[in-house]
């Protein structure tokens, strides 16, 4: 690869890391947002007896946007519980081999579930479906960010392939 | 088509394969379902997959499990592993074998803080125990008794694991919270007494005398409580709420971490980065957490779809053996499998198996899941696998991995008998439970 492959390589990776953070830190602030819905549901509920009708909801919806906005960037820290039973084992090179070998096939099975969750977002896009939740919103509006988080999970193990050092991932992030 | 029988273990023996393997616990579970709907179903049964992440990470009874991790992140990052750690240390008195006393103490209150067995047992095993074997307590008793606290971790409220379980067996999640109490008293209780007997028989195993650095007054004993009062506002926010019917889990959830900000707060450690930092990883752990679920929702589904859980409840029904015996081969299994296979990944594999089982037997649902509970938690600490043995000798550096062992043994046992006493008298399990 020459210099300025790698360099456009580089910022590929760069953007890619921006763009994951960027989401990730959404994903933690619909986290917050269900703190604060809950506790307004408590108060409204208990000090002001007018319960709400959308707070579970809402809740439920910023649960999944939480889970796949953030997967990605745990992917990339290598956060991931797994089984190291026999990984731990073997001598290292064996180890690299089998960590590798395990990144692959997340990557593959990420990327494939990814594309079958998009084939469903865009059927529920076509029919224009919608939640069966007090408060309807678009259906696809949620696979779509299942599917972003499945895709970039891809991308990411797809990296540690690549560079194969989980704990120089997990430091930096 | 491959059905009945044979399809559970072959689903569950290619599950065991790939997680063994290394692969992460999700990817296995993904993957298993992949291969199983398109023998089974065919394309057509791709969108199946699709739906069940959605399902899963909607579900309201899960939204608990971000919550309580992040009661537990704003609070060990507030100053409260040190106001813990003095205040317990002044109020535990002159007796011998304080230390003992104050590591199951640490122990079973950072547990029900953090709700980690593994986080705590590391977290003493690198600050408490050096102290202790310093000081002359006998090593193997000492990391035996940080290990047993640590693993009440998922048995006293609020549990992670609880939430769990509630939502896949389809148990009160607010009965099993609560169900834990007293267990998780029984058996810390059951540490101590152990310990004392031990002390009482073998001396050498405490020294005589402790040195304080200075004289614990009545005043300083008084000091010890206020300072942990604004704990108080934690449990109140969470037990408190649910067993006054004020809050359900989920509500309790998000009371518990306001509660916390204020505990923070009285501590002078809340800032924005501190809270950002707690929500930060919150994120990342429920997010492994729930991607796990997620991927393993369908695989119940096609456990129910072959046939294979209701021939697995019918040839259960079939033996015919007395309840105690089926009790002991359902406890057998997933104590087995606890020393080699994550905890969560184990109760999703199981559970699905287990729930109709329970129902043709007539256990009650709350005892039994509560004692299941139990069980995989021992898992937990059970040579030669326990994942909280190699947390604590990671942090035990000067201890070899084959002291730990020695450590976890008697306490294995201890929790073994607590739980016979809890299959003997469930009322120990049902009792705070039947007054929601």
């Amino acid at each position: 690869m020459t210099i300025k492959q790698s360099l456009g390589l580089a910022n590929v990776l760069r953007w890619h890391d921006l763009m994951s953070r960027t989401f990730y830190q959404l994903g933690i602030f619909a986290l917050s947002s269900i703190v604060v819905i809950y506790s307004y549901e408590v108060i409204s509920r208990y000090v002001f007896d007018s319960p709400t009708r959308w707070a579970s909801d809402f809740v439920s919806f910023l649960l999944l946007i939480t889970v796949f906005l953030v997967m990605p960037w745990l992917t990339r820290a290598g956060g991931h519980v797994a089984v190291t039973v026999l990984n731990d084992q073997l001598p290292e090179r064996g180890r690299q081999v089998m960590l590798r070998g395990g990144y692959l096939v997340g990557a593959a099975a990420c990327l494939c579930l990814g594309y079958i969750v998009f084939l469903e977002t865009w059927r529920l896009y076509e029919r224009g479906t919608g939640t069966l939740t007090t408060v309807s919103i678009p259906k696809w509006l949620l696979f779509a960010l299942i599917c972003y988080g499945l895709f970039n999970s891809g991308l990411y193990f797809l990296r540690l392939a690549a560079k194969c050092d989980v704990t120089e991932s997990a430091e930096e992030s | 088509m491959i059905s009945g029988i044979p399809a559970v273990l072959v689903g569950a023996g290619l599950l065991l394969l790939f997680m063994l393997l290394g692969m992460p616990v999700f990817v296995a579970f993904m993957l298993v379902n992949l291969i199983a709907v398109f023998v089974l179903l065919g394309p057509p049964g791709f969108g199946m997959l699709a739906s069940s992440f959605y399902e899963t990470t909607t579900s309201g009874s899960l939204v608990t499990i971000p919550l309580f991790i992040l009661m537990g992140e704003i609070l060990f990052r507030s100053n409260a592993v040190d106001v813990l750690f003095r205040s317990m240390d002044e109020l535990v008195g002159h007796i011998r074998g304080r230390q003992y006393v104050l590591s199951i103490a640490l122990a079973t209150i950072f547990s029900t803080l953090s709700g980690a067995a593994m986080g705590v047992a590391a977290m003493l095993g690198r600050s408490l125990l050096p102290g202790m074997i310093a000081r002359g307590y006998d090593p193997k008793l000492s990391a035996g008794n940080i290990l047993a606290g640590a693993s009440l971790a998922p048995l006293v409220p609020p549990s992670v694991l609880v939430i769990i379980i509630g939502t896949l067996a389809g148990v009160s999640i607010a009965g099993l919270l609560v169900a834990g109490i007293l267990p998780g008293l029984m058996f810390a209780c059951l540490f101590l007494l152990y310990t004392f007997i031990r002390v009482r028989l073998n001396p050498k195993l405490a020294p005589e005398s402790e040195t304080t650095d200075r004289e614990v007054t009545a005043s300083d004993k008084v000091m010890a409580v206020v300072r942990m009062l604004p704990f108080s506002i934690v449990i109140i926010s969470v037990m408190g709420f649910i067993l006054m019917g004020i809050a359900t889990p989920n509500e309790a959830g998000a009371m518990g971490v306001i509660g916390a900000l204020i505990a923070a707060a009285i501590y002078r450690r809340l800032n924005y980065r501190m809270v950002i930092e707690s929500v930060g990883s919150a994120a990342m752990i429920s997010a492994m957490i729930l991607i796990i679920m997620a991927s393993s929702k369908l695989f119940s589904q096609l456990l129910a779809f072959t046939g294979g859980a209701s021939a697995l409840t019918e040839w259960v029904a079939a033996m015919e053996y007395a309840p105690w015996i089926m009790l002991i081969i359902l406890m057998a299994l997933p104590f087995v499998l606890c020393m080699f296979i994550d905890q969560i990944a184990l109760m999703l594999i199981i559970i699905p198996i287990y729930k109709p089982i329970i129902e043709i037997l007539g256990f009650d649902p709350l005892w039994f899941w509560l004692l299941f509970l139990v069980n995989i938690t021992v898992g937990g600490m059970t040579p030669p696998f326990g994942y909280t043995l190699f947390a604590l000798k990671s942090a035990w550096t000067e201890g070899s991995l084959m002291q730990v062992y020695g450590a976890a043994w008697p306490f294995v046992l201890l929790f073994l008998f607590g739980m016979v006493l809890l299959a003997i008298f469930p009322v120990l399990a049902t009792y705070l439970p039947s007054l929601l």
